[in-house]
């Protein structure tokens, strides 16, 4: 075939639209795959959890990782926790966040916060941000606050009452809690047994025991009362030891002989002892024989 | 102790064996010599660098260490059953061949457990065994019932040689050092064959061999326990101990046989070990290759059927040519048929045919036993967390393959040492079969013993 020169410049321009394109997806892709290294948002979270020791800050740290872009907890993250105030910015301590995400400081006895007429304790959670994840922060407010739990009996009904103050610890003063809901529990060996729940009134609220739980040798169960997610409060936990339980006598577990014990199956000990008496025996006859050869000879 | 004429022809038979050693004799000594001495090193150096240079890792931590000790117990099995059995039947035709199968008993007793040691890690903490032994488990049964074995093995061999040892030592003519004297001295016991003592040892033997029987399936048993109570794929089986004891009686006549036949030669004992011992093992051969045919087949028929998973991916890597497929077949059926046929067959059935079925037979069971334990060991229930290959398969390194060898000289030398001490043919129970001429030049295939007592 003749190839002119017209034919000759067609096809050089379609090869040249086809390198252009070519040359366009690979911008493309450079660019979308740039986007990818590009550091991720995190969403950070942070509740605060009071009680009677004093006052845990949780920080929970979630981003959208993975190829299915799902909302995931991020573990490794050190996240700083701090106390503000209008002036100032209190650096707690930094915590690595676990393999649920959840990175958590706990202050004891409320030392060494600034406490704000206004606004209570204010915290910050903080992530300085990395190659990996865009830095983020997120603020807290609470009102340090105490619960605690009293015991009744009348007529053999028995009571538990809880009463709940607000702290100001500058002026000293308690200030009962009102319309809060409690909530009432008895702890388990795995889990919160909930018995019931009651608004406050006037910073006192009481419910009624169930006679019928377990507690341990003594009798002893722990109660514990807890206002949840308050805007004000957050979590807020108080508890206590009442011997209100039925007593649970200690099971003595009953001396085990089986294949995982230390000691083997008596039917397993007979049989060795039977079989290798059996076996033995007639080896002792047998070495009595060659004994009693030796003695034959002798005689004569 | 007298002597008589018929036991002197023997002792004049047997006396070159035991004063002198042949050209060929000595180059075959020199030779296991060799393998013997070529462990060391590979034992030194698997001492001082530690298990590491075996192929033994993580998943497959049982190697063909545990393949050779089960052999070398399963061998044992023959010279006990045998031994013990035609004892008890009063059989004629044992006489030739009873010692050697004895001596496979003892000597295979012996080195087995030489290769449990050799696949612990810690030796420093052998005595654990002792201290810390829990009777649940079959590792304590089996150092027990091993340990019960052996000293029941060596106590048969001992009485069923103690009249040689007697005769050895009140014979004047045997040219060997006064050490040697010594010993016949102190293993003869003071015997001087009267009929009280004859009544004695007679009733020794008879009690021995009915216990060694019960004990020797037990030891199986309890070496195939080991595997059965364990839940893997492959080794959790009901059948297993009874399908231990066949595989293990029949690799043990495959090596009576093939001792027969090296002794056979090597001593020129063509006149008294004749074609009928090797037609008579072989069909016993014939019949236990049958019956372990039959257990192999039920096994794996009701594994396959089962079609449970880790059970299934097992069978299916022994039946993968490019995993242990030609190792299946080599083991499950040319291992079984060939012999069956060989020996099935009149046409095909010689001394030579035998002997070289029974080799075939060995080889097959050890191969068997390596495919017992290698492919379950790397069919684990959790998947492997390792994924370098030697972590996942199992090889034998260099180590491994000179121990083996260097054990497999170790047993023949023992065989070797213990024929030029004491003779391989008992002189007490067989002096007719080497005094009476005919006996000598009987047509092959008569038991010259058998000729003597009708005459």
């Amino acid at each position: 075939m003749k190839v002119t020169m017209h034919t000759y410049n067609k096809y050089y321009r379609k090869a040249s639209l086809i390198l252009l394109f070519f040359f366009i997806l690979l911008i493309v892709g450079h660019r979308s795959s740039a986007q990818n290294d590009s550091p991720l948002r995190l969403y950070l979270d942070i509740m605060s959890y009071q009680n009677d020791s004093g006052v845990e800050l949780r920080s929970s740290v979630r981003a959208r990782i993975g190829e299915n872009r799902k909302i995931l907890p991020v573990e490794g993250l050190s996240i700083d926790f701090y106390n503000l105030t209008d002036t100032t910015e209190t650096l707690l301590g930094s915590v690595t966040s676990n393999s649920e995400g959840v990175a958590s400081l706990f202050i004891e006895g409320y030392k060494g916060l600034q406490w704000d007429e206004e606004e209570g304790y204010l915290f910050m959670a903080s992530f300085q941000g990395s190659d990996r994840f865009r830095k983020g922060s997120k603020d807290l407010s609470v009102r340090q606050a105490e619960i605690n739990i009293g015991f009744e009996e009348v007529d053999s009904i028995k009571m538990i009452s809880v009463q709940a103050f607000e702290i100001n610890p500058l002026a000293s003063e308690k200030i009962p809690l009102d319309d809060i809901t409690v909530s009432f529990y008895v702890k388990g060996s795995f889990s919160l047994y909930r018995i019931g729940e009651e608004d406050l009134e006037d910073g006192v609220c009481a419910v009624n025991f169930p006679v019928s739980l377990p507690g341990d040798e003594t009798g002893n169960l722990t109660i514990i009362a807890k206002v949840e997610e308050d805007d004000d409060y957050g979590y807020v936990e108080g508890s206590a030891i009442k011997d209100w339980g039925v007593v649970k006598l200690p099971v003595i577990p009953e001396e085990r002989r089986g294949l995982g014990d230390t000691d083997a199956p008596l039917w397993m000990v007979y049989t060795l002892i039977f079989l290798l008496s059996a076996v033995w025996i007639h080896y002792i006859y047998v070495f009595i024989v060659v004994y009693l050869i030796k003695r034959d000879s002798r005689a004569r | 102790m007298k002597i008589d004429s018929a036991t002197l022809n023997a002792l004049e038979r047997f006396a070159p064996q035991l004063n002198t050693a042949s050209l060929l004799e000595k180059v075959l000594f020199y030779i296991m010599m060799v393998f013997v001495l070529a462990g060391f090193p590979a034992l030194y150096i698997q001492h001082f660098e530690g298990h590491y240079v075996t192929g033994m890792r993580d998943n497959v931590f049982w190697g063909v260490y545990i393949v050779n000790f089960i052999f070398y117990i399963g061998i044992s099995y023959a010279g006990a059953l045998i031994s013990g059995i035609l004892y008890l039947l009063k059989v004629e035709w044992r006489k030739p061949i009873i010692r050697i199968a004895e001596m496979i008993t003892v000597i295979s007793t012996i080195l087995g457990p030489i290769y449990i040691l050799l696949c612990m890690g810690r030796l420093d903490r052998l005595h654990h065994l002792i201290i810390y032994g829990r009777i649940q488990s079959p590792i304590t049964w089996d150092v027990i019932a091993i340990t019960t074995y052996l000293i029941g093995s060596i106590i048969f061999l001992y009485l069923a040689t103690i009249q040689d040892f007697a005769i050895l030592r009140d014979w004047k003519g045997l040219k060997v050092g006064k050490w040697r004297h010594a010993w016949y001295r102190f293993f003869a016991v003071s015997y001087q064959d009267t009929p009280r003592q004859r009544q004695l040892v007679h009733r020794g033997l008879t009690i021995m061999s009915i216990i060694i029987i019960p004990l020797a399936v037990i030891v199986h048993s309890v070496l195939s326990w080991i595997f059965g109570m364990t839940l893997r794929p492959g080794w959790h089986s009901t059948i297993f101990a009874p399908y231990f004891v066949v595989a293990a009686v029949f690799s043990g006549t495959g090596v009576l046989i093939i001792a027969m036949w090296v002794y056979r030669k090597l001593y020129k004992l063509e006149d008294i070990i004749t074609e009928k011992h090797f037609r008579y093992l072989g069909i016993i051969l014939l019949v236990l290759g049958a019956l372990y045919g039959y257990f192999t087949f039920a096994e794996y028929l009701t594994n396959w059927y089962g079609s449970e998973k880790w059970e299934l991916e097992l069978i299916y890597k022994l039946f993968d040519l490019n995993e242990f497929g030609w190792m299946f077949i080599f083991a499950a059926f040319v291992g079984v048929l060939l012999p069956i046929i060989i020996i099935g067959v009149p046409y095909f059935r010689s001394i030579n045919s035998i002997s070289f079925a029974s080799l075939i037979v060995v080889v097959a069971m050890w191969v068997k036993r390596y495919i017992i334990i290698i492919p379950t060991l790397e069919t684990p229930l959790l998947p492997m967390q390792e994924s370098r290959m030697e972590y996942v398969h199992y090889s034998m390194t260099w180590i491994e393959w000179i121990l083996t060898i260097s054990g497999l000289a170790v047993f023949c030398l023992f065989f070797y040492l213990y024929s030029k001490f004491v003779p391989i043919i008992p002189v007490s129970e067989s002096a007719d079969l080497v005094g009476n001429p005919n006996g000598a030049k009987g047509k092959d295939g008569d038991i010259p013993g058998e000729q003597n007592k009708n005459k």
